[in-house]
């Protein structure tokens, strides 16, 4: 198994458990956690993809290297647009509750304090 | 001029038709202020111009436009493309949009005397970034722009959600983005399989060299699972609901009636464009089925809806079990395959339009009313209009402190609304 396969093979492991956290915890900073760890996954085996697709006589591709630094990007924007969201949502109703059925209750005692 | 190999006359059109939208992000953000609004009022007209002008070029021209970026043509470059598809969906993106602009203009709007708010201009930004992303999305010819575009057009709709500040709205937003984030993951993921698999990422390329093994069929598998959790298709419908139900009037009539078609666009790219040739009577009859479900669930759940903008919103959900029926009737080489696609194209165009003219009536009706509760809408109006209406400024709406009065948003100019009207809206 040659280095670059193992590294594949642990981007995907890391997608599978993301994909896992993503399911099973309920708080959206977990989800949140989880989200980042499936998109390290999918950078890693792009990163593989750019040694493996290498055309002839490049050491590396550099697309998949340039769509890797897009990919950070976005996935950075997407988790501080999150963490902006948690924060606010606790900052105007004092809790964090991705749960609908504690919100499609008007309990105006809870805003209000 | 471009001297690109690839791009066809009236090519020029497309490029337009993308810097239009993102000209006007950029302008709204430089002038600021209340000039957000007129930069968007100003170029939704110019926007449908340019989409008919690209919509009468593909009919005249008989084939796909392209454009070739920066003169490469696509293998080393990206390329822009309208077909028949993309050209229809540019024209329905551009009327929406300009509908909602108009509409938008009774809430958002800042005239000379009105102090500048906040959320007046995000409004107008985020939804010229809808529009920008998308534009993209129907004219992108490589998967990764089309990552991107989704992207745009994601981080654009999650925000309008929340717009008020409300706790509720926020939760819908939050919500939103989790299944929008794992959603394009997956779909990133299926890319780099294609890549590693094909070295391009062009369209048309990869439909020539696209065969069916298991790289492709993973990559496809996944990306159009991310794409169907950014559709709410059936079991992934859970955020839209909410999500769409709490947003205003003008942008639940542009997420629901453009922005879940984004997503459900690029599922028809992949498999009708990229992918003919495979054997694909396994996931199109899933999809199928999917959306069969959707249809029964999400029309019984819409029946039991006590808030007029939720039923709507669950009325979505069943609509785009309709669309995926598509892919059962579409695929292979039938007698009805041609007729199935066009009926497909004719159902995202139906439903495009009736959703946001519904979400208009809607907003037109919670904001004459006070609220949009459907037992309270016939008998008990005039108890509830006396009940409910406290007009409160805008500019509370992002410090979110008025949360406990800030539930039944009413609009002084909407109750002037004649009773003929609501009662006309309701039937």
């Amino acid at each position: 198994m040659t280095p670059a396969v193992l590294a594949a093979l642990v981007g995907a492991a890391l997608v599978g458990l993301g994909l896992y956290g993503l399911i099973v915890h309920p708080h959206p900073l977990r989800k949140l956690l989880a989200f980042n760890l499936v998109g390290s996954g999918a950078f890693l085996v792009f990163g593989m993809v750019a040694r493996r697709g290498a055309a002839a006589g490049l050491a590396f591709d550099p697309v998949p290297q340039a769509m890797v630094i897009t990919g950070i990007v976005v996935a950075f924007a997407a988790s501080a647009l999150a963490v902006a969201l948690v924060l606010r949502l606790f900052a105007t109703s004092g809790r964090v509750d991705l749960d609908p059925r504690v919100w499609t209750r008007p309990d105006d005692d809870s805003s209000t304090s | 001029m471009i001297d690109g190999a690839e791009t066809t006359q009236g090519g020029d059109l497309l490029v337009l038709a993308v810097l239009l939208p993102v000209a006007g992000i950029i302008f709204s953000f430089v002038l600021g202020g209340r000039y957000a609004e007129r930069v968007s009022i100003c170029l939704a007209p110019l926007g449908l111009v340019l989409a008919c002008a690209v919509a009468a070029a593909v009919a005249h021209a008989g084939k796909p436009l392209a454009y070739a970026i920066g003169g490469l043509p696509p293998p080393l470059g990206i390329a822009l493309r309208a077909d028949g598809i993309s050209a229809t969906m540019l024209v329905a993106v551009a009327i929406i949009v300009s509908a909602a602009f108009l509409y938008a203009r009774a809430k958002f709007d800042t005239p000379e005397r009105i102090k500048e708010t906040r959320s007046a201009l995000t409004f107008w930004i985020l939804l010229q970034a809808v529009w920008a992303g998308l534009t993209i999305i129907v004219l992108g010819g490589d998967l990764f722009s089309l990552y991107v575009a989704l992207e745009v057009m994601t981080f654009a709709a999650v925000p309008l959600v929340c717009i008020d500040g409300r706790p509720e709205t926020l939760v819908a937003a939050l919500r939103y983005l989790l299944f929008a984030l794992v959603g394009s993951i997956c779909y990133l993921l299926g890319v780099a399989l294609f890549y590693g698999s094909y070295g391009t990422l062009d369209i048309a390329l990869l439909a020539q060299k696209a065969g069916p093994n298991l790289v492709v069929w993973v990559a496809a598998s996944l990306m159009t699972a991310g794409l169907l959790a950014k559709t709410a298709l059936f079991p992934l419908h859970l955020w839209l609901p909410p999500a769409h139900a709490n947003a205003p009037a003008a942008a639940s009539a542009i997420l629901s009636g453009l922005v879940v078609k984004g997503s459900f666009f690029l599922t028809l790219r992949i498999w009708f464009f990229i992918l003919p040739t495979l054997p694909a009577v396994g996931p199109s009859t899933v999809l199928g089925v999917l959306g069969s479900i959707a249809i029964l669930v999400g029309s019984a759940l819409a029946l039991r809806q006590p808030r007029l903008k939720l039923l709507i919103a669950y009325s979505t959900v069943a609509q785009i079990g309709y669309l995926f029926l598509v892919f059962p009737l579409a695929t292979g080489a039938h007698v009805w395959s041609a007729i199935g696609w066009s009926a497909g194209v004719m159902q995202v165009l139906a439903h495009a339009f009736a959703k946001a003219a519904m979400f208009f009536s809607a907003g037109l009706l919670a904001e004459s009313l006070g609220h949009d509760q459907i037992g309270r809408i016939g008998c008990g109006e005039r108890r509830g209009r006396g009940q409910r209406e406290r007009p409160r400024g805008e500019s509370g709406a992002w410090r979110g402190g008025g949360t406990s009065n800030g539930r039944t948003h009413a609009h002084s100019p909407g109750t002037d609304l004649p009773r003929t009207t609501t009662v006309a809206l309701v039937q």
